[in-house]
């Protein structure tokens, strides 16, 4: 996308500039301003650069301390609340005008950078918005296409890796940097997994005597067959090395190294004492269970013991149909009283003997409630006691007699693992407690329901009972906590153990041959698995070696652009020097140092040049102008629109200043970059008018002698006298010159018609009335509003009409006026000046 | 043809970087491979890493596959 050009640039209260704005309004590729020292001419450079990045590199650069630029920004002498902002009016791509503002919100502060707001149309904005424009910055630190002395030999300044970054970034080769980044972070996705088999493998392939059969497993192409025969290979050996015979099938064989394996770690330690067991589930007797207990008591407060007993005879007694059937008092069967088996006695009988029966009923079942309680309290203590490591259940002199004891199981942990011992104890005498809670209360418990049942006549009330059994409930849900904790603890310490032992007893590896012989499955995933990720790695790194070496490849082909564009402008600046630049190279063999080269030859020529650092061998006036042509070689490559160059010549530099205002200019000039020019030697600033009269050049001065007021932007170009001497300097037959002509010729028939009405205002009373009042308006509109102040001939008004016909911009689209008619044109222009042009006046402009 | 007027005319500098890299590298290789997968993200506004993870991870299940389908001939 071509770079945008500047209209306009406005500046109010930055750095030099005052509160009264100052406008810089460009109609033309090239502008120069001059000014004598500290008139504001490297403001106005940084305006330029504040209004793209928001920021003046030159604290970055030149800063040995931040604290230097605080409030630097804004104008010293600025009333409070002033606004300080740089506005310009871009053309961009678009074809349409755009308005770029940044307002300085805060200045720099001792540590802080400056704040601004960006606006583009009155709208906030942003750096990706300005991008859209075609303002694209470049990396930092050079972001803005402005050449500053301090910015000029920044890369002969910097530290390798800095200027490695800054044509790096100038290169744009970022992208390649960024995609090798993303490749070489695939390699961590590929780390190898923790893979248990794998794992298990490489403690196998350790074992002496089975670990030949398993080499190249890793290596070879993974197949179920092989996997399982080299497993089967390594416990044969195993198990013929200990001197028994090997059965056949790969299960059989575990089975008989696991036998081995158990053997060899008894004589050394008993470790089966250790590993500790789950507490088995438990239910606490159901609610039924209490609920029937209850009833029997109630049930059982009903039936007095004397009808309890006397129950079987009351029962005998109604079987006789007489004496269930009595309608009348009978004679007592039992005792032969008379007449005393009355109708209404033999029904309180019956009604007893209900009662009775009833209870009967309660009373089974609350024999059976009792059974299931002793039964849960029973298996309640018999989980607890199986539960945890064998070791706390162990008879301990038998323990003792098996090799454990606590002096042994510190000598197979070392002085390394000290401390897992101490937490071991503790863990274990925790669940020793926990343990023996809930024993205490599932046997009481268990006791207690036995005797209940024993004696249920006896049993007044289920309460202590039932807290029992609560009680051993709540301690079994602690024991089952205690025991997850212990044998966190326990895991560790085993861990250790086993190995110490396997390693006592020559037995290390086995146990983890055995577990991959009885599932050889999964040794062929992982190792499927791995040979896959490793076969992936291996083509990543050759890949990351393929890309460096392309990247490479391009990285040189683009610094082999780059210098042919810095070494174009190099040409432009000092041709036919025997010292020239040759060329910006990455050292070789190296990813950060980059080498500016310069070529020596002792022949004009410049042949059979030797090559030497450019930094090494270069006078100050020859880096000057390697930084000057490195920078434009950016400003090209980059596409900028513009570029600001603030001093790009020495001085004192007689020579390479007039090639950079011929050949470097035009150059510039014909690549459609538009050149702003900032310079002190007056000289440069009326060469570059009369060199470059044909680009309509653009002449400005800039005036700070007034600190109050601050710099001031004049457009010399715009005086009458100015546009009449180029339109008097251009000459020549080229159609470019003969437009240019006429357009200057109009410009100042322009600028004579609108002093003349501001005369004519003034006159009228109108003091106020100024040029600027006629901004934008044409000779069409001037020309017939200034015939009638031509008094002193009849013929003037019609001179004026002829240069406005003459001089027509739309009527050369196609062709151009004569040189003749363009010479009288002027001639009519210079004498209507002579005749009716008012002396300058103060505020004119 | 002035040599900077010629860079501009035959195209060089349209280039963009991925291109002359992808010039540069061995066809039908990871390399390339992965560089087109990043291209593409890239044109697509999405995440290039991602694609290239998933390239790798393609690459890996087919290696898986190929060691799979070789035991499944075996069996």
């Amino acid at each position: 996308m071509p770079g945008a050009k500047i209209n306009k640039i406005e500046i109010q209260g930055f750095r030099a500039f005052g509160r009264e704005p100052q406008t810089l309004a460009f109609d033309s590729g090239l502008a120069v301003v001059w000014g004598p020292n500290s008139q504001g001419k490297t403001s106005l450079a940084e305006a330029f650069e504040f209004l793209l990045t928001g920021t003046i590199v030159r604290r970055q650069l030149l800063a040995s301390t931040q604290d230097e630029f605080a409030d630097s920004l804004g104008n010293v002498h600025l009333p409070p609340g002033t606004p300080v902002f740089v506005r310009a009016e871009v053309h961009v791509v678009d074809g349409r005008p755009h308005t770029i503002k940044r307002t300085l919100v805060t200045d720099f502060g001792k540590r802080e950078d400056c704040k601004s707001l960006l606006e583009i149309d009155s709208s906030s904005a942003s750096e990706a918005d300005l991008a859209k424009l075609g303002l694209v910055l470049s990396q930092p630190p050079l972001r803005a296409p402005i050449l500053a002395q301090h910015s000029l030999g920044y890369l002969f300044s910097v530290g390798p890796l800095d200027r490695a970054t800054y044509f790096k970034a100038l290169l744009e080769v970022t992208d390649l940097d960024s995609f090798r980044a993303a490749v070489a972070e695939l390699e961590r996705d590929l780390a190898p997994v923790e893979s248990p088999p794998l794992a298990k493998l490489g403690k196998a392939e350790a074992i002496p005597v089975a670990g030949a059969a398993l080499a190249g497993l890793r290596t070879s192409v993974v197949d179920t067959r092989n996997v399982e025969d080299a497993i089967a290979a390594g416990l044969r050996s195993l198990i013929e090395s200990a001197g028994r015979s090997a059965p056949d099938g790969l299960s059989e064989l575990a089975n008989a190294a696991e036998s081995l394996l158990g053997e060899a770690r008894a004589r050394t330690f008993p470790l089966r004492l250790l590993g500790s067991r789950q507490l088995a589930s438990w239910e606490s007797p159901p609610k039924a269970c209490w609920e029937e207990l209850a009833e029997y008591l109630t049930e059982r407060a009903k039936v007095d013991e004397e009808v309890h007993r006397l129950a079987e005879f009351f029962a005998a007694a109604l079987r006789i149909p007489d004496v269930a059937e009595a309608s009348r008092s009978l004679d007592c069967p039992l005792c032969g009283a008379k007449q005393s088996l009355t109708p209404e006695r033999v029904a309180f009988i019956r009604e007893r003997l209900s009662s009775n029966e009833e209870f009967a009923r309660v009373d089974a079942a609350a024999k059976r409630a009792l059974e299931q309680v002793e039964r849960a309290a029973a298996l309640l203590s018999a989980s607890t006691k199986s539960a945890g490591p064998e070791l706390l259940a162990a008879d301990r002199a038998a323990s003792r007699r098996a090799g454990f004891t606590l002096l042994r199981v510190q000598q197979l942990l070392g002085e390394e693992h000290a401390g897992l011992l101490t937490s071991w104890i503790s863990a274990l005498r925790a669940l020793a407690r926990a343990r023996r809670v809930v024993l205490r209360a599932s046997v009481r418990a268990s006791r207690e329901a036995g005797s209940a049942r024993a004696a249920l006549a006896n049993l007044a009330s289920i309460d202590s009972l039932n807290e029992l059994v609560a009680k051993a409930g709540s301690a079994r849900a602690q024991l089952e906590t205690t025991i997850d904790s212990y044998a966190a603890v326990e895991a560790r310490l085993l861990a250790v153990l086993r190995a110490a032992v396997d390693s006592g007893s020559k037995t290390s590896g086995w146990s983890e041959l055995i577990d991959l012989a009885r599932e050889p499955a999964s040794l062929v995933r992982a190792l499927a698995e791995d040979q896959a990720r490793q076969a992936v790695v291996g083509e990543l790194q050759k890949a990351l070696r393929e890309i460096d070496r392309a990247s490479e490849k391009v990285l040189r082909e683009k610094f082999a652009e780059l210098s042919a564009g810095v070494v174009e402008w190099w040409n432009l600046l000092r041709p036919d020097e025997p010292t020239f630049f040759e060329g910006v190279k990455p050292r070789p063999g190296t990813r950060r140092t980059i080498d500016l080269k310069a070529a020596m030859s002792a022949r004009d020529d410049r042949t059979d040049p030797h090559q030497r650092e450019a930094v090494a061998v270069f006078s100050q006036s020859q880096l000057h102008c390697l930084g000057l042509s490195m920078f434009l070689a950016r400003a090209v490559r980059e596409g900028c629109g513009f570029v600001v160059l603030d001093e790009p010549v020495l001085a004192s530099d007689d020579d390479y200043r007039a090639y950079f205002e011929s050949s470097v200019l035009d150059r510039l000039m014909k690549r459609s970059v538009q050149v702003v020019l900032i310079t002190q030697d007056q000289r440069m600033w009326k060469n570059v008018e009369h060199r470059h009269l044909h680009h309509n050049a653009e002449l400005f001065r800039i005036d700070g002698s007034d600190p109050a007021r601050g710099a001031v932007m004049i457009k010399t170009s715009d005086d009458l006298a100015a546009m009449l001497a180029r339109a008097e300097l251009l000459r020549g037959g080229d159609p470019e010159i003969i437009k240019q002509k006429a357009a200057l010729i109009r410009a100042a028939a322009e600028r004579f018609s609108k002093e003349l009405l501001v005369e004519a205002d003034r006159r009228g009373g109108r003091a106020e009335s100024a040029v600027g009042d006629f901004d934008g308006k044409d000779l069409s509109y001037l020309e017939p509003r200034v015939s009638p102040l031509f008094t002193l001939r009849p013929d003037h008004s019609g001179k004026l009409q002829a240069i406005a016909r003459e001089t027509n911009p739309g009527a050369h689209d196609d062709s151009v006026p004569s040189q003749g008619s363009l010479k009288v044109a002027l001639g009519d222009l210079k004498q209507l000046v002579r005749e009716y042009r008012p002396k300058p006046r103060r505020g004119a402009t | 043809m002035a040599g900077d007027d010629k860079q501009i005319a035959d195209g060089e500098s349209e280039r963009t970087n991925l291109d002359r890299l992808d010039h540069h590298l061995k066809e039908g290789g990871l390399a390339k491979n992965l560089l087109t997968a990043y291209r593409e993200a890239i044109g697509k506004d999405a995440d290039p890493s991602a694609s290239l993870r998933k390239a790798i991870s393609n690459r890996l299940a087919e290696l898986k596959g190929q060691d799979a389908r070789g035991q499944d001939q075996q069996d």
